[in-house]
């Protein structure tokens, strides 16, 4: 078969809604943009461990310091599985590591933001894995196998993170002044940042057109962004939170609501790596990574042994 | 002497337990995020959420027998107040350290809850049941790490030396006998502090100095800290552990 | 070996009675021990397994169908002189995962998978040899398994979002979740 034979076959088994599985043919772009998506994906999962795992020590109940415990612990589970669906298209998860400890790695914009209160916890959960739940949701049924059945476990699991998110942030903004003060602040900040977590404007987006052909896209950016706004509007409304957009406005004739221009100065600014807490993220990754280099090495080392002495 | 005489006992004795894993688990905790690699942060979380599930299993049956509430006592306690013993309350240090702590504990642990599934008081035989299964599976985690550490290369071996070093003055308060508890053993509801300690010694010492080629430290003078009195790591890591329930102390979470 | 490539191990779950071992993932190790650790804290956070395998990612051959529709090696008994036992794994549907097929006694792993191919549909393959399988030992399934069944907390059913937007939208006072933490051994098991 020629080039453009097997172009056309791969094209036809995706419409098929076929999947494509490891050692399938498929086009050299197809694998690069897959491998950037996921490994992308994961490091999202790994940094973002970071913004809510510091406040499990702080956390106010027995029950919260459990909760929180196991949610960030799935983070580290997500970015284990999605590790695994990129190591199946050919890179390992050295180069990947390696790539997120220079800086070169992206990873999801949102966890370039600080915690700064308790509450912030909640309205992650809430808000970010709500997002991120619209979005995994559609990745759920992409065309490449590995990430497909990893999106299906992770989606299941992270449907305990916005609930357990919801019922913090439904108790506190019916709970002390305080408390109702605390959430409303933590709304402020993070509202804008949940919205940008879905990408640029569709007009703007690049590649589009491709992914959704090759079955890795197949909801726009504003599609998903919207479905998200129309979901929690009317939940934070009802319990008394006000949303930071002076322009959000019902749109009685298609029933959606409508929100303000998001601030792409700032959206570009941090995925560029000028947020606030950029530095402090990798930096935090890196003296994980190289405090724990004389623990893998001895396990390498012990693992060696053991090989050389079971080799007649 | 009839089982309501003695509840008062059995919570005291159970807080001590319960405020070990609380403390311990959230020493633990302190590593998600921060481990050496990703599959040990999970496990690691994982034992921390052991941990802090048996700290609130042991709170329920003090709250079961004395009518306080876990989260009043765990929030609201100052550390004079506390009842762990003080290896659980010492930093993380590195992964040498915790791994190391966490082993010594684990196997303590699992000594004692062998014996208490003999208890003669039920509710307590039953939760040490439940309990064991998952310490089981620490000790099985913990020595395998040991293992691999202790004859890793030169440098594990140095920090795992020191490690073992630290720990071991700290290791003879886990099997103190503690006020009241000599009723307990007599009632046959809790077991006596030497059995345990038999039982304990004769899995770690062989295994610590034959697989793991550590060397056990020499009995050194006991640490300055007791469950009594703890050292300044309590009342620092009570400061973080209580920052955000301090706020307002009557509102719920 | 390098720094953070810790060989990979395929994980594969049993995780109902009756139900056939299917493959979970890969997880990173440096020894079959701590790769069936592993693999049991990575993957058995939540009800239900009864079962694990790890088996050394490169001890497995995996084809798809395409693949081996294309090209079947030449010589696949050369250098074999012993029978083993082989487990071949298929896929048997887009939307699922490599589920156990056969247990097939050969002289290669490409023998094996010649046969299972001869009795199964699929549309990707997997074989490993017995020998390349470490498993959880059955005396510890207790203490292997039965935790995720008490960590309810990690549950969604568990948190009533539902019920506590109504008690809000109707004017209750919504003061608490009643929901207890969780205590090893006391939670209803998850089927």
């Amino acid at each position: 078969m020629t080039e453009e034979q097997k172009l056309k076959h791969f094209e036809d088994r995706i419409a098929r809604g076929e999947k494509i599985e490891p050692g399938d043919w498929m086009p050299e772009r197809y694998r690069r943009q897959l491998i950037r998506m996921i490994s992308q994906h994961a490091h999202s999962e790994i940094v973002g461990m970071l913004p809510e795992g510091a406040w499990i020590t702080r956390a106010p109940n027995l029950r919260r310091k459990l909760v929180l415990l196991a949610k960030v612990q799935d983070e580290a589970g997500h970015g284990q599985y999605l590790y695994h669906a990129a190591e199946t298209l050919g890179v390992t998860r050295q180069e990947m590591l390696e790539a997120l400890l220079k800086g070169e790695a992206k990873y999801s914009s949102v966890f370039n933001y600080p915690t700064l209160s308790w509450a912030d916890v909640g309205v992650i959960g809430w808000l970010v894995d709500g997002a991120a739940i619209i979005n995994q949701t559609m990745l759920a049924k992409c065309s490449y196998g590995p990430y497909a059945r990893a999106m299906v476990r992770i989606c299941a699991e992270e449907t305990f993170h916005k609930k357990q998110g919801q019922e913090m942030v439904i108790l506190l903004s019916q709970g002390t002044a305080l408390q109702r003060a605390m959430v409303q602040d933590a709304i402020n900040r993070w509202w804008w940042p949940t919205l940008m977590m879905f990408g640029p404007h569709d007009s703007e987006s690049k590649n589009s057109e491709e992914l959704t052909r090759w079955g890795i896209k197949t909801r726009s950016n504003d599609e998903l962004r919207q479905e998200f706004v129309d979901q929690v509007v009317p939940e934070l409304q009802a319990l008394g939170i006000t949303i930071p957009d002076p322009d959000l406005t019902f749109d009685e004739e298609t029933g959606n609501w409508r929100a303000g221009e998001i601030d792409w100065e700032e959206f570009w600014r941090v995925i560029k790596g000028g947020g606030p807490c950029n530095e402090e993220r990798l930096q935090a990754r890196r003296s994980a990574h190289d405090d724990g280099r004389w623990v893998r090495e001895a396990l390498q080392a012990y693992a060696s042994r053991q090989v050389r002495q079971e080799r007649p | 002497m009839p089982i309501d005489r003695l509840h008062p006992i059995i919570c005291s004795r159970l807080l001590l337990m319960a405020d070990d894993e609380l403390v311990l688990g959230h020493r633990d905790s302190e590593w998600t995020g921060h481990a050496p690699i990703l599959e040990e942060d999970i496990a690691f979380s994982n034992i921390a959420q052991d941990e802090l599930g048996h700290a609130i299993a042991w709170y329920s049956l003090v709250e079961e027998l004395s009518g306080k509430d876990p989260d009043r006592l765990v929030y609201t306690r100052g550390g004079a107040d506390f009842r762990n013993t003080p290896l659980v309350e010492l930093p993380k240090q590195d992964w040498a350290f915790s791994m190391t702590r966490q082993y010594l504990f684990d196997y303590a642990e699992s000594a004692r809850l062998e014996l208490l599934t003999q208890s003669a008081y039920r509710p307590l035989a039953d939760l040490a049941a439940k309990v064991t299964k998952e310490e089981e599976y620490h000790c099985r985690h913990t020595s395998a790490w040991m293992k691999r550490l202790s004859l890793g290369t030169e440098e594990s071996h140095r920090r795992m030396q020191s490690a073992l070093d630290a720990c071991w003055p700290y290791v003879p308060d886990l099997f103190s006998p503690v006020p009241g508890e000599e009723l307990l053993v007599q009632e046959r509801i809790f077991p006596a502090p030497p059995a345990v300690e038999r039982n304990w010694e004769q899995r770690v010492a062989p295994f610590l100095r034959a697989e793991c080629g550590l060397r056990i430290p020499e009995s050194a003078d006991p640490p300055a800290w007791t469950r009594e009195k703890h050292s300044p790591h309590l009342e620092e890591l009570l400061g973080e552990l209580q920052f955000v329930a301090r706020l307002d102390p009557k509102a719920k979470w | 070996m390098t720094d953070t490539q810790w060989p990979r191990y395929e994980v594969f779950l049993q995780t109902e009675e009756g139900k056939p071992l299917q493959h979970a993932g890969s997880v990173h190790a440096p020894d079959s021990e701590l790769a069936v650790l592993n693999a049991r804290d990575v993957f058995v956070r939540r009800p239900k397994c009864l079962l694990l395998w790890v088996v050394p990612a490169d001890r497995m051959i995996h084809r798809t169908s395409e693949e081996l529709a294309q090209a079947w090696p030449a010589n696949p008994l050369s250098g074999e002189s012993e029978r083993r036992l082989y487990h071949v794994f298929r896929k048997e549907s887009h939307r699922g995962t490599l589920v156990f097929a056969a247990s097939i006694e050969s002289l290669s792993a490409w023998d094996a998978l010649k046969v299972a191919m001869s009795r199964h549909e699929g549309l990707a393959w997997a074989v490993f040899p017995q020998e390349a399988v470490r498993q959880n030992d059955p005396h510890d399934r207790p203490s292997f398994f039965e935790p995720a069944l008490d960590k309810n907390y990690r549950l969604h059913g568990q948190y009533k979002t539902i019920q506590l937007m109504r008690q809000v939208e109707a004017g209750k006072k919504v003061s608490s979740t009643g929901a207890e933490p969780a205590k090893p051994g006391t939670s209803p098991r998850q089927t």
